[in-house]
């Protein structure tokens, strides 16, 4: 019997420019997040950890990031092995030459891919040497006459699991065809497991341990891996360990009350102060919820961690005409209509090269404003 | 608003109190002469409605009558909706605003001080001036209504004019709240853009976007240095990598080439050892080969010697024995020899015959050609000779003949012409009388060419002739006297007798004066003459060069030689020498001696040869016998000091065989030696510096990669301490804030922008439609002053006229282009057009103080019929002081300003 924990793609110090102002902070939230493994571990009296790859996100990343992962990991009493990702190769200069790692006995960077022999497990470390690559970095591993549980530790990217551009290729059947118990996988940020025909679950990504980014699905767990004996199925259990909440919420506005439902849902989340949220609001703006679009912009960059809001497929709702007679009679009015034209995108007639939709509902909420200070 | 009255009092010119009026609903001419103040009632009109009667300053002050210190009071009493009112103002001492309403026949004040003059401004819709007098700005309606003196162009129109205006046509641009909400979108993109469109990009007042894109700037520039950094420590990693792997590979081949060395090393001192070993050996063997060559050479040095005395002494005694024969054969080479130089002598001494016969050949050749020289000067001399005497007979022949030569005989000719053409003239002159004596007289001439007496014979005719007078006497018969016409006969007969005596002169020497003969005598001497050169040129021909006494002495010289040789040879002079026979004798002869002396000279060295050989023969046998007694006598000493050793032969061949053995011994040590030698190779030392540098240069490679190593791996610890990646995740943060702001920023300023210039694209649209009405009016009203000569007269958006079309084809004329009097009836149609879109109701005053000063008399009564036709909607109220061109407006109310203030001055 054998229980281990597998992380994976911490990406320590990544950039956050999709958050901007707030990077900091996110990524101060991975550090606490790589806590939060740790503990996990513990908790769940783990015999090791096993990390793959991409621990960090570039191998020139500040040093003390380096220094305060190492010490994060060092907290566990038992064994951590390491292989470097893509992110993070083993070359020259790259994070695993500082000397952090060699301070703490229980730190194991596996910087060549040969057996690891413990009591009762063999691990098949694959670290690798560069960013790109299209070897498959499993296929040195034999354990197929291995009598002791083996345990495969790669980082890479399983047939199928991308779209975009492949690197360092695992084939799904990889644990069957190299004879090992279970390959603990790094690489993709969501947790995903690979069912072999049988239907045990010998192959599987952990995903990251902190999300990274909105949209981001089943990230921001550890796996929890338990193996009975040589040859037994896995116990997989995903335990979240991540701290902040990435919510996307995509509303469609097609009524006036629609915003004040949309500015109460969220005003009711919490959590706010670990809580990215990204408003996408389409449908038609009616004039006098233009109070509760301010309101709600007002709540997403002051309740939470960070907000933003795309308003930007929400135009005008063409019956709501009824502020434009408030305007001046004669040129105001003109102009309003005019702009008023333009926030439709099927307007047929003449479009100066400004009067974009998104310009021109600008243009005439500006007008509104403007109104609102004279009249005021 | 209908004006009544105008009353003015210290008011410039007006010092008294003066009241115009009451004017009639319609037209009102005021007139009068210049000076008589009729702009300073335009001027108390608008004072005492727009100005506060407070105001101050100079402008003011300029009102006051002149040389005085009164109080300028004006009084305007006019109806307002069915109301009448009269408003009455002080100006500079004790300043006064009353405004008073007729109420039951009397004017019953309304309002005071400022409210009189709030409530006067508002007739018209005047503003107050912020400072001085008011102008034509404050004037409110009155700016397009009245029209100071001169001046009918409106510079600007205010803004209650104006909106009036757009009102009356019904675009209602300006509807309440319009211009404040227009001013606010202006403030909004005055924010952040130019007047010209532009982004504020400069001073504390450019937008924010300004800061936001120039941090953006910066931060783009750092993340640019962040990303060199990251390229730079990929370049670095890179290279360590590089640099490990060629480390490792070097120090791999060190080792290789150390351990290399190692067994290198032992190779060589090896060889080091069996090399001495072969040299040892080889000197052993070197030893023993030499002892025993020593006896070998001594044994075969003795046996050598033995054979040889035998051999000298066989061979002396042959040579001996043939030594009698050799001097023989000298003996009779001797002989021959001498026969042979015998012959030779013999030879030679014919070599005389070949001179000889040599010589007679030359000699006959010599007389041959002397022979022909002889002969040839012969005949040369007597050519000569002969051509000398003919040249002789020619010059006596040519010394005899006496004539003169050509040049002279042409002064001759020349003379005598002169000559005979003054006879001819003397001639001419004279008076010729012809006697013809019938018998035997005298004649005594006294005045004539020749005077004296003359005797005459029967039937002689005498030729009498003289000048200027022929007078002779015949005695018996009478005295004749002949007169003829005067001439100067002196002066012919002076240049008669003149070249007479020079032609005689010049042919005294000839012997005869007559030309022909001259002439004649002249032709032969030039044909002896030239006979005379062509036999001097012959004869220059037969010397060729030469003078008869050379050619005389050349003869003589050629005889004396022939006659030299016929001494010699006497029978050549009877018989000339044949020159090939005797030449070809000669040949022969010499061909002859040459053959025989070559083969008496080979014969005599072919002897003395054979006799050199023999006697050399000789000789070295001689020699050589003395030779071989010689090498007799030394070989018995070499001999002898051989077998000096104390040894003999056997003893000798036994020391031979012992040594032999010995030296069989060394050469079998050495071949083993050598073996083993070849078993090493070659010379490993060779090697061992060749890996020595190997080493060297491995050991620089390695130190070198070290370095290298060294130097990146500083490199890139530098470029980690800056951790560039976390840098420049902060830097990219931080853009996508700036950039996420700016696009926020920029989202606003697009639509301020598009809100600003929507604006002003839709108040064109709406001016454009303002103007029409406007410029339509007022074209109407200047076609019917000066006909079609314009199309149109062109408004912007000030509603004021900036351009006029003189037709279509021709695009704006600046009004100060046109005179002065179209300007004038420009501006007027402008004013009443203005007017009658401001005021399509209301009657109001239309107060113009001498406005049409260069309009002529024609486009006057067109401007005048418009006048009175709008004195149906206008009070119209003209100042001039033309009051006839008026005259003809029937309805017109005229008012003499002279005999207003006259009356008033008499009262």
């Amino acid at each position: 019997m054998v229980k281990f924990i597998h992380t994976a793609d911490w990406q320590i110090g990544m950039k956050a420019v999709h958050v901007g102002s707030v990077g900091e902070t996110v990524r101060a939230q991975r550090l606490a997040s790589a806590q939060r493994v740790v503990n996990t571990a513990i908790e769940n009296h783990a015999d090791f950890m096993i990390v793959a790859g991409d621990t960090f996100e570039d191998n020139s990343v500040d040093r003390v990031l380096v220094q305060k992962v190492a010490d994060i990991l060092a907290s566990f009493p038992k064994p951590v092995y390491i292989i470097s990702g893509n992110h993070d190769p083993l070359v020259p200069g790259s994070v695993w030459e500082h000397p952090a790692w060699s301070s703490h006995p229980n730190l194991n960077i596996a910087r060549e891919a040969k057996p690891i022999e413990l009591e009762n497990v063999t691990l098949y470390p694959s670290p690798l040497f560069e960013k790109h690559s299209l070897v498959n970095p499993v296929r040195w591993i034999d354990a197929s006459n291995n009598p002791k549980i083996s345990v495969g530790l790669a980082h890479g990217t399983v047939s199928g699991a991308s779209h975009g551009v492949i690197d360092y290729p695992i084939d799904r059947e990889a644990a069957k065809i190299t004879g090992l118990d279970y390959l603990a996988l790094g690489h993709h940020h969501s947790f995903a497991t690979y069912p072999s025909a049988d239907g045990s679950v010998r192959l599987a990504y952990s995903g990251a341990h902190e999300t990274t980014k909105f949209g981001e699905r089943d990230s921001g767990n550890v796996v929890l891996v338990e193996i009975h004996s040589k040859g037994s199925t896995p116990v997989l259990t995903s335990i979240r360990t991540g701290g902040l909440t990435w919510r996307t919420l995509d509303e469609t506005v097609t009524e006036v009350d629609d915003m004040l439902r949309i500015r109460k849902e969220i005003e009711a989340l919490g959590d706010l102060e670990h809580s990215l949220v990204e408003l996408k609001l389409a449908g038609v703006l009616h004039q006098a919820a233009q109070g509760e679009l301010t309101r709600i912009q007002e709540l997403l960059q002051a309740r939470f961690l960070y907000g933003r809001y795309d308003a930007s497929n929400l135009l005008p709702s063409p019956a709501d005409e009824t502020w434009l007679s408030e305007l001046p009679v004669g040129l105001m009015q003109s102009v309003a209509r005019q702009l008023h034209h333009w926030t439709d995108p099927a307007h047929v007639g003449e479009r100066s090269a400004l009067a974009s939709p998104d310009v021109a509902t600008r243009s005439l909420l500006e007008l509104y404003r403007l109104m609102q200070e004279q009249s005021s | 608003m209908i004006l009544r009255s105008l009353t003015v009092k210290g008011w410039r010119c007006f010092v008294n109190e003066t009241k115009v009026g009451p004017f009639d609903n319609g037209l009102n001419i005021i007139h009068g002469p210049n000076g008589i103040g009729k702009s300073s009632l335009i001027m108390a009109l608008t004072r005492c409605l727009f100005d506060s009667h407070n105001v101050g300053g100079a402008g003011i002050k300029a009102i006051r009558s002149w040389g005085r210190e009164l109080s300028p009071t004006v009084a305007i009493e006019f109806e307002q909706g069915d109301e009448q009112f009269k408003l009455f103002k002080q100006f500079l001492v004790s300043p006064t605003a009353q405004l008073s309403r007729k109420e039951d026949d009397k004017f019953v004040p309304l309002a005071e001080s400022r409210a009189a003059d709030d409530r006067a401004r508002a007739i018209l819709s005047g503003e107050a001036s912020s400072r001085g007098v008011s102008d034509q700005r404050h004037w409110g309606f009155a700016q397009i209504l009245w029209a100071p003196q001169g001046n009918l162009r409106i510079n600007e129109l205010a803004s209650v004019p104006r909106a009036t205006i757009q009102d009356s046509i019904g675009s209602q641009i300006t509807g309440i709240g319009t211009e404040d909400l227009e001013n606010k979108i202006s403030e909004a993109y005055s924010q952040f853009f130019t007047r010209t469109g532009k982004i504020k990009r400069t001073g504390s007042s450019s937008p924010p976007i300004v800061d936001l894109q120039s941090r953006l700037k910066t931060e783009k520039e750092r993340r640019e240095s962040c990303r060199q950094q990251l390229q730079a420590f990929e370049t670095a990693s890179r290279r360590i990598e590089d640099l490990t792997a060629e480390l490792k590979q070097a120090k791999q081949s060190e080792a290789e080439l150390d351990s290399q060395l190692k067994t290198n090393r032992e190779q060589v001192e090896k060889y080091r050892k069996l090399t001495e070993q072969k040299k040892q050996y080889q000197l052993e063997l070197s030893s023993a080969e030499d002892r025993y060559n020593a006896i070998v050479e001594r044994i075969t040095a003795i046996a050598d010697a033995e054979t040889e005395q035998t051999e000298i002494s066989q061979k002396h005694k042959l040579l001996s024995n043939d030594l009698p024969t050799l001097e023989k054969i000298v003996e009779q080479d001797l002989k021959a020899s001498n026969n042979a130089v015998e012959q030779l002598k013999k030879t030679r001494l014919r070599r005389a015959d070949v001179s000889n016969s040599r010589a007679i050949a030359d000699l006959a050749e010599r007389f041959t050609r002397n022979n022909e020289s002889f002969a040839k000067f012969n005949k040369q001399i007597e050519q000569l000779e002969i051509v000398t005497d003919e040249l002789k007979e020619l010059r006596a022949s040519r010394a005899k003949i006496v004539a003169p030569d050509k040049l002279l005989l042409k002064q001759i000719t020349k003379i005598a012409r002169n000559r005979d053409d003054a006879r001819l003239r003397l001639n001419a002159s004279l008076i010729r009388v012809k006697v013809k004596f019938a018998k035997q007289t005298t004649i005594d001439i006294t005045q004539a060419e020749q005077i004296g007496r003359q005797t005459t014979q029967e039937d002689q005719t005498l030729d009498i002739g003289g000048s200027p007078d022929v007078v002779f006497t015949i005695p018996g018969v009478g005295h004749f006297s002949a007169t003829g016409p005067t001439s100067d006969f002196a002066k012919l007969h002076n240049q008669f007798e003149s070249a007479n005596s020079t032609f005689l002169e010049l042919t005294s020497g000839f012997g005869s004066d007559d030309l022909a003969t001259l002439e004649a005598r002249h032709a032969e001497a030039e044909s002896m003459d030239h006979l005379i050169s062509n036999t001097e040129v012959k004869l220059d021909a037969l010397l060729n060069g030469a003078t008869l006494e050379q050619l005389m002495t050349k003869r003589s010289h050629a005889k004396n030689i022939l006659d030299e040789i016929i001494s010699l040879y006497p029978a050549w002079k009877q018989t000339v020498p044949n020159l090939d026979e005797t030449a070809r004798d000669a040949e022969d002869i010499e061909f002859k001696y040459n053959r025989d002396i070559d083969d008496a000279e080979t014969a005599s060295d072919s002897a003395k040869a054979a006799l050199k050989r023999s006697e050399e023969s000789l000789a070295n046998r001689k020699s050589e016998i003395a030779n071989l007694r010689s090498r007799m006598s030394a070989t018995e000493k070499t001999l002898q000091s051989l077998q000096g050793d104390g040894l003999n032969h056997q003893a000798r061949i036994e020391r031979r065989l012992q040594v032999a053995l010995e030296r069989d011994a060394a050469i079998g040590k050495l071949k083993i030696v050598n073996e083993r030698i070849l078993q090493l190779g070659d010379d490993p030392a060779k090697s061992q510096r060749l890996l020595e540098e190997q080493l060297k240069a491995f050991r620089t490679t390695v130190d070198s990669a070290n370095g290298k190593l060294n130097t990146e791996t500083g490199r890139l610890e530098q470029i980690i301490a800056d951790a560039p990646y976390s840098t420049l995740a902060a830097s990219e943060e931080h853009i996508a804030s700036l950039e996420n702001q700016i696009l926020q920023q920029q989202k606003q300023m697009d639509a301020i922008q598009l809100l600003y210039e929507t604006v002003i694209c839709e108040k064109s649209e709406v001016m454009n439609a303002l103007v029409d009405p406007i410029g339509n009016r007022a074209n109407y009203y200047l076609n019917r002053i000066v006909g079609s000569k314009f199309q149109k007269i062109d408004f912007d958006e000030s509603l004021l006229p900036q351009c006029i079309s003189p037709d279509q084809s021709i695009g704006g004329v600046d009004l100060e282009q046109i005179s002065g009097g179209e300007q004038e009836q420009v501006h007027f149609a402008v004013r009443m057009a203005l007017a009658d879109i401001a005021f399509p109701k209301d009657r109001q005053p239309v107060v113009f103080d001498d406005v049409f000063t260069y309009t002529d008399a024609s486009r006057l009564n067109r401007i005048a019929n418009i006048l009175e036709e709008s004195a149906e909607r206008f009070q119209i109220i003209l100042l001039t002081c033309h009051p006839e061109r008026y005259r003809g407006l029937a309805n017109a109310k005229f008012f003499d300003l002279e005999e207003i203030v006259n009356h008033k001055t008499n009262l």
